[in-house]
């Protein structure tokens, strides 16, 4: 039996992915009305972790007790009922219908047994979200509220539930700073009404200003577990970071000082991205964009290849102004991409490694201009390329969906790479990769580089950002923070300029 | 400018509607006669009630292409039963095979997760040939003449078709917008990940809409039946075209979440009125097939350009 | 120990895909050799191969547009109209302005049904929904409703020919099966079609023109259609604005998918295609025989589908790839 108001126990979790284990034996627990905060860098297994508490995915092994009783759930909704709730970060709310019918799908109050009692149905909402003192009108349509709205509205329905525990997965990610007091408030509010909360979020403040307890988790395994009170930020990244982050990868050389200026970007604007920014990248420089969620640093380099459009602000290529408004545009110009959802938005996932590679250059491998594919040339690229970056495959003509990760990743590389461009755009090229391969790719980031080839990445992985780029320029709720050369670069100061503390960031 | 796109979606169709009325007012002296307003709302009521089944259809994030073919079922139905066992029964055998078709839509759909159109359009042949193959491919004729009274009957002066109709529509209705299944409906077509999450049963559901469709099509063709005394298995060609337009320029959304019944109803109207309208210029049959099928066309554009205006200014950053 | 399981399900997987279909259609033509007479006699065999150049060349086009993951169900009002039409200019211009006149239309028609599917962003089965519904109401209104008859001696040909011995309908078929293989495997374009029906995005970020291919592709589907269309109305003899095309959307469908290429979008297997068009023919003359009730017909082609669904779902779980 749970001593002393706990809650929740899990014993041992673990789940295991192909190719990595995302959940590595993790003893953790919650106590009734606590505040609980959950960090760690992307790929800690903050997610994978509450999924399984959420009943998204079941563990492969270990136990989890909840109030006094072993469960274990197959369902989303399995885990509601037994008052546990997850507020993911793609809120789940059906944009068509109001307020109060999200909150109570399914469960609707009905006078004579069939029709919607819809008095006692806005009343009953309404209770919620006087809970959470929040001034949202039950009657209102999900679709027209703002996200901050919007999350409060998940919490209410958390609440409809009667849930004991509350799981809430970077919820001030995208809001502004006024909100974040409400959803701080709200929180504090929850707890004094005996609820539970697992808060995940990247931003320490938070975390140190509205928790009771920090549990650092790190490649799949609890680091720690310490009282609020009790610790302070340094030793929590360094749990975070831990002391790996110098024999982690090789240490890369550093190039010479920068070079000429290939892309400029002045005064740049994407809606509901980022505002008024600008930046120059050098010739064989690798620059590193990093950004927690809601910083807008997606938004900014998709739109600076063509995928999503931009609001204002000048694009200066090789000295001249251009414009970029598709994929296309940005190939011919010499910009290439690397997508960071592999799966969903980069490989082809029926055809060969053959076909995904060269899909980009197959018109250039033929007789009269697009005609007849000359099949040895295309074979002949392709094994070049293949040998560059060292893909590992059975043949040229294996699926790619049976590739490794880093494999599938070195693929869509190389299909970039195969356009000559002079200028490449990586998203967390590095995700879901094993280490061993994650070095490989740095490192052939770093040949491209030295090569004169300007590589502008981003990733949510620190010890990526600390070691790969000469320079790494931070963005905040859609500006910049601050800027990094490969000297002044520290974890501490990354992080910190990521969560807007940039003044303390030192110079 | 953006207000009115957004307003079009629920209000579009009076335009339609009062574009229509005034044309026919001045094209014919003889529109504004109440047997006139009667007789060309009586002939919308078919597409108003199979239109209020595709409706709550793509209100969920479906559509059926077989309701033609459940028609011809349940017509078939009809004519082979009611001297077997009498028209109330044979009504009722009749409607249930039509919801036992949409029962099987559904099964198809939401448990073997087959598409939509390969589902329905398969379900489209296979139900033809069963009504083909009861009927022995001819039209039966129905003796009982006492069963036209339900089609052409009138009360009060109204065809009985068209209280048939206006109950349909306070059924739907309310069913919809004001019982928990129809909440549900909306929410699968709207965010299908999020319903299934806060734990509606999807599965359900869809089977729900599909045996619902196919209900109300096979109610409508009871009405039509009726009127014909005849049961036939090749009735009604293009009434899937007929009903998907009726629901698509009614502004219930083809991406699912908003379904519009009043729309639906309207636009059932407006379509009977240019039938009318055809008819006073004298042509042919055909011609109302292809009107019907450019209105489809018209009512897609205009839904395609305010998609795109409104995504376009969204990227601008302007509050949509 | 896993690697030999996968093994096993691939060489399962393959082989149906290779020697499947064949042995589906010899299965076919044997059980109803066995049930009637007239089916067993060479006439009925020849011209069964003959009808399915319509089916087996419509399915070409059909089978591209299905690759890149989209539907066109307006394929059989499209050859009622562009037949009937062609057919009409016989007698003021001869044989070759109708043949001409009835391909270039059907490839107009595709492309606009290509404009409205890329331009509109309408899902295309309600577009096609839509344009099959004008495109029969035009053919009925254009001819008023009866048939027209093909006398001229060049279409016939072209549809009942023989050269050295081979039927020309075979060879036509034979000609457009290595262009649309040679399109498909050959060249960027094909290539191209699979990347959109795979991953759409992915092909966008790759720099292919989405829309672009897709306005080819339905442009494909009429080009092949009006051939197909050529011969059949040789073949019968006649243009009917009523009955001509009445469910050849629905044989192309099957033709395509019993052929193996997934539904989703990916991969064509035009081979197959060729074959399953071969059954779904035999298929309809079997039962149109009159030993059975010609309507199961009807019956038997809905559940031909749903297997032919059921068939590609299993093959692609045995292959471990992604289901569509």
């Amino acid at each position: 039996m749970p001593g002393d108001g706990e809650l929740l126990r899990t014993y041992q979790l673990t789940k295991t992915f192909p190719g990595v284990v995302a959940v590595d034996k993790v003893d953790f627990d919650v106590r009734a009305g606590e505040i609980h905060a959950l960090v760690g860098e992307n790929g800690a297994g903050k997610s994978t972790l509450i999924k399984i508490l959420g009943g998204v995915y079941m563990a492969d092994s270990g136990r989890v007790s909840f109030d006094g009783r072993d469960v274990s759930f197959s369902s989303t909704h399995q885990s509601q009922t037994n008052k546990i709730s997850v507020i993911y970060q793609e809120l789940n709310l059906v944009p068509d219908l109001s307020v109060a019918e999200n909150i109570y799908i399914g469960r609707e109050p009905k006078s004579a047994g069939l029709l919607i009692n819809w008095r006692r149905l806005n009343a009953q909402a309404q209770a919620m979200l006087d809970r959470l003192d929040v001034a949202i009108d039950p009657r209102a349509y999900v679709a027209d509220l703002p996200v901050a709205q919007r999350q409060m509205v998940e919490i209410a329905k958390a609440l409809s539930y009667e849930s004991k525990l509350i799981i809430m997965d970077e919820p001030t990610a995208t809001l502004t700073e006024k909100e974040v007091l409400k959803i701080f408030e709200i929180v504090k509010a929850l707890r004094s009404q005996g609820v539970a909360i697992i808060y995940i979020s990247h931003r320490l403040e938070e975390a140190f200003e509205l928790s009771d307890r920090i549990t650092v988790l790190r490649d799949g395994r609890k680091i720690g577990t310490k009282s609020t009170r009790e610790t302070d930020r340094d030793e929590i990244i360094e749990m975070m970071v831990g002391k790996v982050v110098k024999d982690y990868f090789a240490e890369t050389a550093a190039t010479a000082a920068a070079k000429e200026v290939l892309l400029e970007v002045r005064g740049y604007s994407v809606a509901e991205h980022v505002e008024d920014i600008s930046f120059r990248v050098h010739k064989g420089e690798i620059l590193a964009l990093a950004g927690v969620i809601g910083s807008g640093v997606h938004g900014l380099l998709q739109s600076l290849y063509g995928v999503i459009p931009r609001k204002s602000g000048e694009v200066i290529f090789e000295g001249r102004k251009v414009n970029i408004e598709k994929p296309k545009d940005a190939i011919r110009l010499g910009i290439g991409y690397v997508t960071e959802d592999r799966k969903n938005a980069g490989i082809l996932p029926d055809m060969s490694a053959l076909h995904n590679l060269t899909l980009t250059i197959i018109r250039a491998v033929c007789w009269l201009k697009g005609l007849f594919i000359r099949g040895r040339e295309e074979l002949e690229r392709f094994q070049r390329m293949k040998q560059t970056l060292d893909i590992k495959l059975a043949g040229p003509n294996q699926r790619v969906i049976f590739l490794s990760g880093g494999n599938q990743q070195k693929v869509l590389i190389g299909r970039t790479l195969l356009t000559d461009c002079k200028a490449l755009i990586l998203l967390e090229p590095t995700r879901g990769i094993d280490v061993g391969a994650k070095a490989e790719i740095h490192r052939i980031l770093r040949e491209l580089a030295d090569r004169g080839l300007a590589v502008i990445l981003t990733s949510s992985e620190l010890p990526e950002l600390v070691n790969l780029p000469d320079r790494c320029i931070v963005l905040h709720k859609g500006r910049i923070a601050a800027e990094f050369t490969r000297e002044t670069m520290s974890s501490e100061k990354l992080v910190a300029a990521q969560i807007g503390h940039a003044k303390d960031a030192g110079p | 400018m953006i207000k009115f796109l957004k307003l079009y979606e629920r209000f579009g169709i009076l335009l339609f509607i009062v574009v229509g009325v005034v044309f026919l007012s001045f094209a014919s002296p003889n529109f504004l006669k109440m047997d006139t307003i009667l007789n060309v709302v009586a002939q919308g009521t078919y597409a108003a009630m199979v239109g209020f089944g595709m409706t709550l259809a793509l209100t969920s994030g479906g559509f059926d292409l077989s309701v033609e073919s459940v028609m011809a079922l349940s017509s078939v139905f009809l004519a082979v039963f009611i001297p077997k066992v009498g028209i109330p029964l044979a009504i009722l055998l009749a409607v249930l095979a039509a919801a036992f078709v949409g029962m099987l839509n559904g099964l198809v759909i939401a448990k073997l997760k087959v598409n939509p159109l390969i589902t329905t359009l398969s379900m489209q042949m296979i139900v033809t040939g069963a009504a083909l193959l009861i009927a022995g491919g001819k039209m039966i004729v129905i003796k009982q003449k006492q069963f036209m009274e339900l089609g052409t009957g009138k009360t009060l002066g109204i065809p009985n078709q068209i209280y048939i109709m206006l109950l349909f529509f306070v059924i739907f209705y309310f069913v919809l917008y004001h019982t928990s299944f129809g909440r549900q409906v909306s929410a699968v077509g709207s965010n299908e990940t999020a319903s299934r999450i806060s734990g509606v049963n999807v599965d359900l559901v869809k089977i729900g809409v599909y045996v619902l469709v196919a209900f109300t099509a096979g109610l409508t063709s009871v009405i039509r039946t009726s009127q014909a005394l005849i049961g036939m298995p090749t009735m009604s060609a293009g009434f899937v075209l007929v009903a998907l337009t009726v629901t698509i320029l009614g502004g219930t959304s083809l991406a699912g979440g908003r379904g519009n019944l009043w729309g639906t109803l309207l636009a059932a109207l407006f379509v009977s009125m240019v039938y009318y309208g055809l008819n006073l210029i004298n042509l042919q049959i055909f011609y109302q097939m292809l009107a019907v099928g450019l209105v489809l066309l018209i009512a897609l554009f205009i839904e395609g350009l305010r998609v795109r205006y409104l995504q376009a200014a969204k990227a601008k950053g302007i509050r949509v | 120990m896993i690697l030999k399981q996968r093994g096993a399900r691939v060489v399962i997987a393959n082989q149906w895909d290779r020697f499947g279909l064949p042995f589906l259609l010899a299965v076919l033509i044997v059980v109803f050799s066995g049930l009637s007479e007239s089916f067993r006699t060479v006439y009925n065999l020849v011209s069964n191969f003959q009808f399915a150049a319509m089916v087996g060349i419509g399915a070409i086009g059909m089978a591209f547009c299905i690759m890149s993951g989209d539907f066109d169900i307006s394929v059989g009002s499209m050859s009622a109209l562009v037949g009937v039409l062609g057919a009409s200019l016989v007698p003021r211009f001869g044989g070759g302005v109708g043949v001409a006149v009835t391909v270039l239309l059907a490839t107009a028609l595709g492309f606009l049904n290509g404009v409205f599917v890329t331009k509109l962003k309408i899902p295309a089965f309600i577009t096609t929904l839509g344009m099959m519904y004008i495109y029969r109401s035009l053919a009925y209104i254009y001819t008023n409703n009866t048939p027209v008859y093909i006398k001229d001696p060049f279409w016939l040909f072209l549809g009942n020919g023989v050269v050295f011995g081979v039927p020309f309908a075979i060879i036509l078929m034979a000609v457009c099966y290595a262009a649309g293989i040679y399109l498909l495997r050959k060249t960027p374009f094909g290539r191209y079609v699979v990347a959109v029906g795979t991953n759409r995005t992915a092909a966008r970020l790759s720099g292919i023109n989405v829309d672009g291919i897709k306005l080819a592709v339905f442009t494909m589907v009429g080009l092949f259609v009006g051939i197909a269309s050529v011969v059949t109305a040789a073949t019968l003899g006649s243009v009917n604005p009523g009955m001509t095309g009445q469910g050849y959307e629905f044989q192309l469908i099957t033709a395509v998918v019993l052929g193996g290429t997934a539904l989703g979008g990916g991969n064509g297997n035009l081979l197959g295609a060729f074959f399953a068009s071969m059954i779904v023919v035999y298929l309809k003359n079997g039962l149109g025989m009159k030993q059975v009730n010609s309507y199961w017909q009807f019956v038997a082609f809905g559940l031909v589908l749903i297997f032919a669904v059921g068939i590609n779902r299993i093959k692609f779980t045995l292959l471990g790839m992604r289901e569509t």
